[in-house]
C-alpha cells in the first residue's frame, strides 16, 4: 500500500503479511513510517492505494469500530484511557463495548481481565495516580474486553521504566498467547524485540528494507 | 429492586408533600417536577459531554403533542396523549441526535440552538395549526373519561419523578450510561474498542427527547397552556442551568435538585422582570455563569488544584 502525507510519503508500496499467532515487530528510525501502517491497519488512515485484509476479507472500506469489532486491537504509545476515571471505571467503559446496550456489562469479565494484568489491586485508582507501567497495561488491558485477532501494539514499553518494560510484555504476552492472537508492535527496544517477535521487519521512509529472525539483529 | 424501592419511597415522599401543600406551592412544586424530567434528559446528554442548547424543542414538542390533539381532536385522555408525547419528543431526539451524532463541543451547542430556534419559528409561523405565537389554550385533562384536578396532575407529576429516578439508577449500570461517560472522557479510544459512538449519540439523543416529551405534556397539563416560548433558546436556558447543577450535584438524585434550582432562578427572573426590564435574560446569562464558576471552585476545591 501507499500512503502519502502532502509531499511526504509515509508508505511507500508496502507489503506485509502477519500469519496467525505470529508476533510481528516492527523497527526503525523515527519517521520511518511504522506508526502510519499501524493507523491505516487499524482504520484511522485511509492507503491512497492498496487494501487491507484480514483473513481473507478486505475491510479496507471499513471504519475504525468495524475493524475492532472483527477483531483488530490496538494500543497507542501514549496510553488512551479514560482519565477522570479509576482503574475499575475503564474497564466498565471497555466492557461496555462488548454488551448489548441495555445490559450490564460483565463485571466478572472485568475482574478477570484486570487480575490478568495485575491491575486488580489497584482498581480503586484514577489514571493520574498511576505509574507509567500501569497505564500502559491498563491500555493494553482495556483492548482484551473484545476479542482480538491481530493486536496492534505502539511502542508498548516506551517510558515504561527498564524494571516494568519486560514485566509489562510479559504480561502482554501471557495474555496474547491466551487468547491466540497475532501481534504487529513497533519497538524501539532490541532485547526487548529479540525476547518476544517471531519475525523482525525493518522499516527506513515508508519501505519495508528488510526482513529477519530475532537473532539475526 | 433496590432501584425500585428508592423510586417507590420518592413517590410517597412527593405524594405526601403534594398533599399537604397548599394550591399554589403544589402548582409550583408539580411545575419543578416536570421541569425536573426535562434536566434528566438534558443531563442524559451532559453524561456524554454534550450540552444541548436547544432542550426545548423537546419539551415544546411533547407539550403541543398534547395541546394539539386537544385542539384538533378534543382529545385529554392521558392514555393517550402522555406516551404520544413521550414518542414524539424520542422521535425529534433521534432524528436531532442522528444529524449532530458527529459533532461535539461548541458546534454542538450550535446546532441544537439551530434547530430549536427552526422549531420555534415553525409553531409561530403555522397560526392556522399550532396557534402562532398566542399558543393553544387546552382543557383540564382526563384519565379513563374522568376530569383531572390540580391535585391529581401533581400526583402524575410526583409518579413521574419517581420513575425518572429508577430510569436514572437503571441508565447508570448499562452498558449505554458506561458508554456515555467514555464518550465524554475520549471517545476516540472508544472507537478503538469497537463502539460505534455516533449510533450511541442518537440513542441517547432519543431517550433524552423523550423525557423532554414528557415533560412538554406534564407542563401542558399543569399550564393549561403551551406557547412557542418552550422552544425558544432562553428556556432551554433554565434547563442547561439545572442540568450543570444537577451533574455537580448528584449521578443519581442530581436531576431533582437541578430543577429545583433553575425553577427558583426562572421565578426570580419572571418576577424581577416586572420590576427590571431585561432581568430575565439577565437572569439566564447571570445564571450560566454563576453556575460555572461554583461548579469549577468545587472541582478546584476538591481536587486541590
Amino acid at each position: 500500500m501507499v500512503k502519502k502525507f502532502g509531499g511526504v510519503t509515509a508508505l511507500d508500496e508496502v507489503t506485509l503479511e502477519v500469519g496467525q499467532g505470529e508476533y510481528v515487530a516492527l523497527v526503525g528510525p523515527n519517521g520511518s513510517g511504522k506508526t502510519t501502517l499501524i493507523n491505516v491497519v487499524a482504520g484511522l488512515v485511509k492507503p491512497d492505494t492498496g487494501r487491507v485484509h484480514l483473513e481473507g476479507r478486505d475491510i479496507t472500506h471499513l471504519p475504525p469500530h468495524k475493524r475492532a469489532r472483527l477483531g483488530i486491537a490496538r494500543s497507542y504509545q501514549l496510553p488512551q484511557l479514560f482519565p477522570d476515571s479509576t482503574v475499575y471505571q475503564n474497564a466498565l467503559i471497555a466492557a461496555s463495548s462488548a454488551a448489548p446496550l441495555h445490559r450490564r456489562p460483565d463485571e466478572e469479565k472485568v475482574r478477570e481481565v484486570l487480575e490478568s494484568f495485575g491491575l486488580w489491586e489497584v482498581r480503586h485508582k484514577r489514571v493520574a495516580e498511576l505509574s507509567e507501567g500501569h497505564r500502559k497495561l491498563l491500555d493494553i488491558a482495556l483492548a482484551f474486553f473484545q476479542t482480538p485477532k491481530i493486536f496492534l501494539l505502539d511502542e508498548p514499553t516506551s517510558s515504561v521504566s527498564t524494571a516494568e518494560k519486560y514485566k509489562v510484555m510479559d504480561v502482554v504476552y501471557e495474555n496474547l498467547r491466551r487468547v491466540k492472537a497475532a501481534a504487529l508492535f513497533v519497538e524501539h527496544d532490541l532485547d526487548i524485540v529479540r525476547s518476544y517477535a517471531h519475525r523482525v521487519v525493518q522499516m527506513e521512509n515508508g519501505r519495508i528494507v528488510g526482513e529477519y529472525k530475532p537473532g539475526e539483529i | 429492586m433496590r432501584d425500585a424501592y428508592r423510586a417507590a419511597a420518592l413517590f410517597i415522599a412527593l405524594l405526601a408533600l403534594m398533599l399537604a401543600a397548599p394550591g399554589y406551592p403544589r402548582y409550583e412544586a408539580a411545575y419543578a417536577l416536570a421541569l425536573g424530567l426535562a434536566i434528566l434528559g438534558a443531563v442524559l446528554l451532559l453524561d456524554a459531554g454534550l450540552v444541548n442548547f436547544g432542550y426545548g424543542m423537546y419539551i415544546a414538542a411533547g407539550a403541543y403533542a398534547a395541546a394539539l390533539l386537544y385542539k384538533h381532536m378534543k382529545i385529554t385522555d392521558i392514555a393517550i396523549t402522555l406516551p404520544l408525547a413521550a414518542a414524539v419528543g424520542g422521535l425529534l431526539g433521534f432524528a436531532t441526535g442522528l444529524a449532530t451524532s458527529r459533532i461535539r463541543g461548541i458546534f454542538y451547542a450550535l446546532m441544537t440552538l439551530a434547530f430549536s430556534m427552526v422549531i420555534y419559528g415553525v409553531l409561530v409561523k403555522f397560526y392556522y395549526f399550532t396557534g402562532g405565537s398566542d399558543g393553544v389554550t387546552i382543557a383540564r385533562v382526563t384519565a379513563l373519561g374522568a376530569r383531572l384536578g390540580d391535585l391529581h396532575v401533581a400526583a402524575l407529576a410526583a409518579a413521574l419523578a419517581a420513575l425518572a429516578l429508577w430510569f436514572r439508577a437503571k441508565f447508570l449500570a448499562t452498558a449505554l450510561g458506561h458508554i456515555a461517560r467514555g464518550i465524554r472522557e475520549n471517545e476516540l479510544r472508544l472507537v478503538a474498542l469497537g463502539v460505534d459512538t455516533g449510533r450511541a449519540v442518537a440513542l441517547i439523543s432519543a431517550l433524552a427527547g423523550t423525557w423532554g416529551g414528557l415533560s412538554g405534556a406534564l407542563i401542558a397539563y399543569l399550564t393549561l397552556h403551551v406557547s412557542p416560548d418552550l422552544s425558544f433558546w432562553s428556556y432551554s436556558g433554565f434547563v442547561v442551568i439545572g442540568a450543570l447543577i444537577a451533574q455537580a450535584a448528584s449521578p443519581l438524585y442530581g436531576f431533582l435538585v437541578g430543577a429545583a434550582a433553575s425553577r427558583a432562578l426562572n421565578l426570580a427572573a419572571y418576577y424581577g422582570s416586572a420590576y427590571y426590564p431585561g432581568a430575565y435574560d439577565l437572569a439566564i446569562g447571570g445564571g450560566l455563569l454563576a453556575t460555572y464558576a461554583a461548579i469549577i471552585a468545587a472541582r478546584r476545591y476538591a481536587t486541590g488544584r
